[in-house]
């Protein structure tokens, strides 16, 4: 990579740093704005805890971000997290045991 | 072959991108499992703090992921919601290691003694391996089988 290259891939990445730390901040209020939100808006109707771990997953990836100077971690996380509530199917959640629950406890606890 | 279990999370959860979907039109489960690993599974991490996705990888290639997590209802148990294994790795012996090695995870992560799975109806090579390590539990009246271990 060239020296301007670098400068440019340096310059996209603390750009993306800028634009979201308004928005993980903003994460912590009891009342986000959606617009404040920018890119992470999905998450403006989660609860407080949800977006409480979800500030902290942004942060984390952010440092994974500028520790390997690349931004895929950061990128990454927010559009995967921008999934975060599509459906589920119900066999991937516990509580579809519960029509066998009776057969798991006594399988599991005996 | 080797394989190994990497912990995903905020900083490492872009390395799901290394999987690839299985072209075409897949069996319905293998759809399924791949709609759910690549989009809310990554999810769980904020949902459930005790939950885990961990990406398989022999060497510096990615093959399969797989999601385990516990619920409350069933304490002597944590609940491997997932399994997958890399379209360009079946056929090559990953399933069974992968299933070995997830039912070990999820045993030693969570403290529980046993390990549960389900498996879907007409996923004949999943049911086989499944009953060479587990036992059925049940049959869940869609048709998914229940299997633990030990």
């Amino acid at each position: 990579m060239t020296v301007s290259g670098a400068l440019d891939h340096r310059d996209a990445l603390l750009e993306q740093v800028r634009a979201l730390l308004g928005p993980i901040s903003e994460l912590q209020n009891a009342t986000p704005s959606a617009a404040a939100l920018g890119e992470v808006a999905f998450a403006a109707d989660w609860d407080a805890g949800r977006r409480e771990r979800f500030a902290k997953g942004l942060v984390e990836a952010l440092e994974a971000s500028i520790d390997a100077d690349d931004p895929t971690p950061i990128e990454a996380y927010v559009r995967l997290m921008s999934h975060a509530d599509d459906p589920i199917a119900p066999q991937f959640r516990a509580s579809f045991l519960d029509e066998l629950g009776d057969e798991v406890r006594a399988r599991t606890e005996r | 072959m080797s394989l190994e279990l990497v912990e995903l999370g905020p900083a490492t959860l872009h390395r799901l991108h290394e999987l690839e979907r299985t072209p075409g039109e897949p069996d319905p489960w293998v759809s399924e499992v791949e709609d759910f690993i690549l989009g809310p599974a990554v999810g769980t991490h904020i949902d459930e703090p005790a939950s885990h996705i961990l990406l398989a990888v022999d060497g510096d290639q990615a093959v399969g992921a797989l999601v385990h997590h516990p619920d409350e209802n069933y304490p002597g148990a944590e609940y491997i919601s997932a399994i997958v294994v890399d379209h360009r790795k079946r056929g090559q012996g990953y399933g069974e290691q992968l299933l070995a090695a997830a039912i070990e995870h999820a045993i030693a992560a969570s403290k529980r003694p046993h390990a549960l799975w389900a498996v879907h109806p007409n996923n004949a090579p999943m049911i086989k391996l499944s009953e060479s390590v587990g036992e059925l539990v049940g049959v869940h009246s869609s048709g998914y089988r229940v299997f633990v271990h030990p």
